[in-house]
């Protein structure tokens, strides 16, 4: 796989134009996958995304190995921001400001340097809440969006799709707002209905919460308004 | 020497004077004339002398040998007469000599035949009567087989109304075996015998012919005689065989064919193909399809099959046919291939990007359905997009564009799921809110999703997107916070 950088100075950017740019070379990214204790990760999901760029197209994930290693290639030359998941151990996606605040530490490929080595370090462990979302009246399930922002800076934030089945990670140590809706559904807040029981969700590494959540169906409007 | 006369046999020779007249050894003396005289046996067919019998159901001449038959010629007026002058109908004799004379004779069914039932001939002249009678003979001929209508047959056809011409069938129905094709049958049609003719069924064994385009048959016919069994003469025969029968190999045929999975991508899937005349026919199926081991009878085949992804797809895209051992094809019978189809979101994730205050990305995580079942296509394939971004409106130049390329960079959907990025990767865009804004009616971004297997020459459609990217929002299928889960994207 190899891809192809745009420079365009505003305007239109043509598909055609796109095609038409062929990379004059491509550098590898190689490195390691570490936990919060910095032991070898094995099968977390690596990429790369452009630094200072547009992201537009697929996330082409590589694994690491038994060891902790990857290798991503076939990268055009360019300055890159390496992330990496374990989304089944409690590792998320740590290239969101939500689980993990401040600018990501950056790889340059260039013509002299086309292979660059980097450690992308995962955890802690996130906190993970499970549950199902229900109708509260007829208790049938919900699909839904959750939106959580930290307590204190609500930019680090996540809205996230979910079937009514859920399971979110939480960043560790955090208080976060909880906030869940659905069309024709009152936007329910964690801990529940009612705004005198609204407050921070805060979970520690690794902790598992279940919570069932139930929406209260949006009552019709008055007739005339 | 004597007296009188002398009778000498031809291996003498003689030494003596006789003043008289040498009569033939053969000859007897000459005596006057007395009733006639029937000959031991001295009844035969006139044209078959060594035939002393008649058929049923015909007419001819017979002979009668003697002495003192008609030896004027005229004036004796011999007359025949038969014991069942009904069934046995005599005619005047014809003069040949004084030891012969020929009769016609019409023979008609109901007759008794056989050697137990022999008919009484005697031979009345105005000298006298014949005495002891002799005896006739009626048997029932052979019979014979001229044609067969309908000719040639098909394995695993049925012929009805065929109709078998030919003579002595005899008044009762025959019956009518066949040999040389398998288990082929002739069953006969009840009130069509005559007797010379009988219709039925025939019943081609679909096997008929094994793996030879075609064999000969032979179909023999029994008679059942006339009303008292088959009365055989000496060396006749019941039976009439009729050979050369040609049967033709039956072209195969397929009434359903079934696949399962019948996914693009499949290894090891099983094919079913019902129908007729399959042991040992060759399948074909359309480009793409690995056959990797076949089994099956004459009327079900079933095959294991590799589906390459490049297979083409669809509700009844797809042809099978088989041809037979002896070369025959089948017509082609469709089957169904199912494929990707479109996709369905299964996660969706939006947040500001890390170290950012204001820019934004969305991930949006697609499962690749199949078109037909409406199922996960859950195999990893390649898959390719054909972006299109227009409206530029930021201040600095853009960069860092990626996008998987059809048949030159196709991406990786492993399990048949991919993920998706829209949006900025800093802060560093301005004014805020600048990107790939809808503008005018133009989209920011539209973008399709294909289906890009190596070796296809064309990719599949999936999914269409379209929306904008802004550094502080974005859009997309219009949905500003990412699409909900079970959202489907359709070509």
């Amino acid at each position: 796989m190899w891809k192809c950088f745009l420079l365009v100075a505003g305007g239109m950017l043509s598909a055609a134009a796109i095609a038409d740019e062929v990379p004059a070379s491509v550098g590898i990214i190689r490195g390691v996958a570490l936990d919060e204790n910095l032991r070898p990760l094995a099968a977390a999901q690596v990429w790369a995304e452009p630094a200072d760029g547009l992201l537009r197209g697929m996330i082409n994930f590589v694994d690491s190995d038994a060891d902790g290693h990857f290798s991503i290639d076939h990268l055009p030359l360019g300055t890159y921001n390496v992330f990496a998941k374990k989304e089944d151990e409690g590792y998320p996606m740590i290239d969101f400001e939500f689980y993990r605040p401040g600018r990501p530490p950056t790889v340059t490929l260039s013509t002299s340097k086309p292979v660059a080595s980097t450690v992308v370090t995962l955890g802690p462990k996130a906190g993970t809440l499970t549950g199902a979302i229900t109708d509260a009246v007829t208790g049938a399930p919900v699909g839904a969006a959750f939106r959580m922002w930290h307590l204190n800076k609500e930019h680090a934030d996540l809205s996230t799709s979910v079937a009514s089945d859920y399971r979110v990670l939480i960043p560790p140590d955090v208080d976060v707002v909880l906030e869940v809706h659905a069309d024709g559904y009152e936007t329910w807040y964690y801990p529940g209905y009612g705004a005198a029981a609204s407050g921070p969700l805060r979970l520690r590494p690794g902790e598992r919460m279940s919570l069932g959540i139930k929406l209260q169906p949006k009552l019709p409007a008055p007739p005339g308004k | 020497m004597v007296d009188g006369a002398y009778y000498a046999s031809s291996s003498e020779t003689a030494d003596c004077s006789y003043y008289g007249e040498f009569l033939d050894a053969n000859q007897p003396p000459e005596q006057e004339i007395g009733a006639p005289v029937i000959n031991p046996g001295g009844v035969t067919d006139a044209l078959d002398t060594s035939m002393g019998w008649e058929y049923v159901d015909t007419s001819g001449y017979i002979s009668i040998w003697g002495l003192w038959l008609d030896a004027d010629k005229t004036d004796m007026n011999p007359q025949v007469t038969v014991d069942d002058p009904t069934h046995i109908q005599l005619g005047t004799p014809s003069y040949v000599s004084d030891g012969q004379i020929n009769v016609p004779f019409t023979i008609t069914a109901g007759v008794a035949t056989g050697g137990g039932s022999p008919h009484n001939i005697t031979v009345t002249t105005t000298y006298g009567t014949s005495e002891p009678p002799d005896e006739l003979y009626i048997y029932d001929a052979t019979p014979a087989i001229q044609s067969v209508s309908q000719t040639p047959w098909t394995a695993g056809s049925t012929y009805s109304g065929v109709t078998i011409s030919g003579s002595n069938f005899g008044t009762i129905c025959p019956s009518v075996a066949i040999s040389g094709a398998g288990a082929t049958t002739f069953t006969v049609t009840t009130g069509t015998c005559t007797n010379s003719s009988v219709q039925g069924t025939v019943r081609v064994d679909p096997n008929a012919t094994g793996s030879s385009p075609s064999v000969n048959a032979t179909l023999t016919l029994t008679s059942g005689g006339y009303g008292q069994g088959f009365q055989s003469a000496p060396g006749g025969s019941s039976q009439a065989p009729f050979p050369g029968v040609e049967v033709l190999a039956a072209a195969p045929t397929i009434t359903r064919v079934t696949l399962s999975p019948n996914v693009v991508g499949s290894n090891g899937a099983t094919m079913t193909i019902n129908g007729t005349g399959l042991s040992g026919a060759t399948p074909y199926l359309p480009s793409g399809f690995s056959i990797t081991k076949t089994s099956g009878s004459s009327t079900q085949m079933t095959l294991t099959v590799n589906i390459a992804l490049s297979v083409s797809y669809g509700t009844n895209c797809c042809y099978a046919s088989v041809q037979s051992a002896a070369g025959k094809s089948s017509g082609s019978a469709v089957f169904t291939v199912d494929g990707p189809g479109y996709l369905v979101v299964t996660g969706s994730s939006m947040g500001h990007c890390g170290g950012c205050s204001t820019t934004v990305k969305l991930l949006e995580t697609y499962q690749i359905m199949n078109g037909v079942s409406k199922t996960a296509f859950s195999t990893t394939v390649p898959v390719c997009e054909t972006p299109v971004l227009s409206n530029w409106s930021c201040s600095q130049a853009q960069s860092g564009m990626t996008y998987n390329r059809c048949n030159v960079n196709p991406g990786t959907a492993t399990g048949g799921a991919f993920t998706d990025g829209w949006g900025l990767t800093s802060d560093t865009y301005t004014p805020v809110g600048c990107g790939y804004p809808t503008s005018g009616g133009s989209q920011g971004i539209t973008d399709e999703w294909l289906f890009n297997p190596a070796g296809a020459t064309v990719q599949w459609k999936m999914g269409n997107l379209y929306g904008y990217i802004l550094a502080n929002s974005v859009s997309i299928n219009g949905y500003v916070d990412g699409m909900p889960v079970g959202t489907l994207i359709e070509p």
